[in-house]
């Protein structure tokens, strides 16, 4: 089922009454194909929030034939390592990030995000991202930072480094630069 | 108390102080160097490389946000000034070597046009800057420019693709009659074995975070262990100077009073100062003491890089073979010559473009890219291994506008007032900048490419001041009225002792047409 904008943000504006499906429900089962991040127990974020984070990242950075995607590069840990020493406001602005993805979904699906279809995610993630330059609603702006801590965590992982074909980090003896005849002056 | 009487106290071991230490030790002077800060160890103390996802976590336990460690990130004092008006900026790194460890190592000659205004020549520093090159172990290329001299130099290091895109639109630009050039970086890291036995450069990239072997030049691993082993050079480390001692009857400094790591008040005697702890500290030092300023210039004709970045995208680039781009950091290249001989009528001065391109994860130049998904990585990709990115360093226009002074009412914590820094950016600046913006849209379209950032408008707001790059206070010249220090970087004012100063120490470092700072 297709969203439109106005009507998630419709949605999202009841999001927090909406009932049975509130957050901290232990016994939701998982639908999406993501394995949890390692073992990893999150500090800073619950369980639940934490595989929404998880979730979000992985539909932001995914694997591809060349990388793994950021739910294999741990960028969840990453950013709950973050939010656990970053300031209260932060990791409250991120809880509430949660919450209202996960009433989007439960709003438009009757479930919470990590157990809505792929398709169904990436419908709610394009609305969120359709304003990037701009960020205006608390959706928006949520999407802007999860996607910024995202980016930073997954590019200092090994598979962001894989994924820009990286070949540095390593100590040589003579630097070769530019060795391309077609881009010589 | 220490009753040794030095011929020479030397205040602060950065880029000025560690050579004049050396120098001194060396003709047979017993010197001491008083510094801030301790020791710091390479590859111990700081190392950039690291998994940054297992560090993480003990770094935000200390504190630090930034992943990558380093001396840059981790200890760089930036609250020991006020900043007054225009956002003004001000690195201070208290270690042995001070901001030497953290400097990029750029080491660029200053041409003849910029010595015209002052009261020194090219030719009298020339033989100079050689034996500075020879101890430092420069790399470069000799280009045989008019301005930019070329010096005694170890192997250059080449260009990355994206900055040959770059010198590939300066070259389009030049067969059009602009005048401009496209070098590669001259940089203080050794790409040759040598008889100092400094490392060679392993080109990882980290030079600003610290090298962790040693490879750049840095005073703490030059000449303050060459100095030491003349076994005229005495280390105070740890130690704060609060006062400079003053025989004023004979009218020379007789010492400096200074608080050691334990906070007693210690006492140094000396027959010379050299004071060399940054344009600011040392113009704060002289207006605490009520020194040297005769002329009431010290703290005046303060200058220092300023601008903006401009980025460009190169589809002939886009799906080249990935490659090991980290170099010696991020700027290995260089656009100057502009206005050289031939002065811009909207701004006073020039400007010359640091340049950088290729894949660096832990820089990553462009992550702002729009969207979500496979795409996404994509075009980080695409966009990071064919960009060039543009770094402008402006000569900032001086004028009464732009000084150091006294704050009337916040102190250290040894009670002494902190300086302030006042920066206004002018007309003249604005339109520096915003022709630094017209000239790099230009050269990445005359090279085939298209513009990804760009300032869209320039003032004030937009204008960014480089930390480091301070100088002037202390002015050069040979009227006593109009001038701190005479031509041997001597003070005016008090006969006997010497007052070194940023100016004419650091004679090596990146161009910012020092001329602009004499009358």
């Amino acid at each position: 089922m297709a969203i439109e904008r106005r009507n998630l943000f419709k949605i999202l504006g009841a999001s927090v009454a909406i009932p049975g499906v509130g957050l901290g429900q232990p016994q939701h089962k998982h639908t999406s194909t993501a394995r949890a991040s390692a073992t990893y127990q999150p500090r800073a974020l619950t369980p639940p929030e934490y595989r929404v984070v998880d979730k979000l990242t992985d539909l932001i950075l995914p694997a591809d034939e060349k990388s793994p995607g950021a739910h294999d590069a741990g960028v969840a840990r990453y950013i709950d390592i973050v939010l656990l020493y970053g300031d209260k406001t932060t990791l409250s602005a991120w809880q509430n990030g949660v919450k209202q993805l996960d009433a989007a979904a439960a709003a438009a699906h009757g479930r919470l995000f990590v157990e809505i279809t792929l398709e169904q995610q990436t419908d709610i993630m394009r609305l969120m991202a359709a304003n990037e330059a701009n960020p205006i609603t608390e959706m928006e702006t949520f999407f802007a930072a999860v996607k910024r801590l995202a980016i930073e965590a997954y590019y200092l992982s090994s598979a962001g480094k894989q994924s820009l074909g990286y070949k540095g980090d390593k100590a040589i003896s003579r630097f070769p630069g530019c060795t391309h005849q077609d881009h010589q002056v | 108390m220490q009753h040794k009487v030095f011929d020479v106290c030397v205040v602060g071991s950065g880029p000025g102080g560690g050579i004049a230490a050396y120098v001194l030790a060396k003709a047979g002077l017993k010197v001491a160097l008083v510094e801030g800060g301790g020791r710091l160890r390479a590859g111990l103390d700081y190392n950039a490389h690291v998994d940054a996802h297992s560090t993480l976590e003990d770094r935000l336990k200390k504190g630090l946000r930034n992943p990558i460690p380093g001396v840059w990130s981790d200890r760089f004092e930036r609250n020991h000034f006020v900043p007054v008006g225009d956002r003004p900026g001000h690195g201070q790194l208290r270690a042995l070597g001070g901001r030497s460890i953290c400097w990029a190592g750029h080491s660029l000659r200053f041409g003849p046009l910029d010595y015209k205004q002052w009261p020194i020549s090219y030719e009298d520093v020339a033989p100079w800057y050689s034996r500075a090159e020879r101890l430092m172990l420069v790399h470069g290329y000799k280009d045989h420019l008019s301005n930019l001299p070329d010096g005694e130099f170890h192997r250059g290091v080449p260009l990355r693709c994206g900055e040959m895109m770059l010198k590939r639109g300066v070259e389009a630009l030049k067969s059009r009659g602009r005048r401009m050039e496209f070098v590669a970086q001259r940089k203080a890291m050794p790409t040759e074995a040598n008889s100092q036995r400094r490392a060679i450069c392993h080109y990882c990239g980290h030079c600003m975070q610290g090298c962790e072997v040693d490879s750049k030049y840095t005073s703490a691993n030059t000449p303050i262990p060459l100095g030491m082993k003349t076994g005229n050079l005495t280390l105070f480390l740890h130690s704060t100077m609060t006062r400079i001692l003053r025989d004023a009857k004979a009218n020379r400094v007789r010492g400096i009073q200074y608080h050691d790591s334990d906070n007693n008040i210690r006492e140094l005697q000396c027959k010379a100062l050299v004071l060399s702890c940054s344009a600011v500290e040392t113009a704060r030092h002289l207006l605490l003491n009520n020194l040297a300023n005769s002329s009431d210039q010290v703290g005046r004709n303060l200058t220092s890089h300023f601008g903006v970045t401009v980025v460009g995208l190169f589809p002939q680039i886009v799906d080249r073979d990935s490659s090991n781009d980290d170099g010696t950091d991020f700027f290995h290249s260089l656009l100057t010559g502009l206005y050289w001989d031939q002065p811009n009528p909207n701004f006073q001065g020039t400007y010359q473009i640091q340049c950088g391109a290729g894949v660096h994860p832990t820089r990553l130049s462009i992550r702002n890219v729009p969207g979500f998904g496979t795409d996404l990585k994509k075009q980080i990709l695409e966009m990071n291994a064919c960009h060039a990115l543009m770094n402008m360093q402006g000569s900032l226009l001086v004028s009464s506008k732009k000084y150091i002074d006294l704050d009337p009412e916040k102190r250290d914590r040894f009670g002494l007032a902190l300086p302030r820094v006042h920066l206004h950016y002018e007309d003249s600046d604005v339109a520096m900048a915003r022709d630094m913006v017209a000239t790099s849209e230009e050269v990445i379209k005359a090279a085939g490419g298209r513009v990804w950032s760009s300032p869209k408008e320039i003032s004030p707001q937009t204008l960014v001041i480089d930390l480091n790059h301070w100088v002037g206070t202390c002015k050069m010249g040979t009227d006593p009225t109009k001038s701190v220090v005479n031509t041997s970087g001597r003070t005016h004012d008090i006969r006997i002792s010497g007052l070194v100063t940023p100016p004419c120490l650091r004679l090596i470092r990146k161009r910012i047409r020092p001329s602009r700072t004499l009358p």
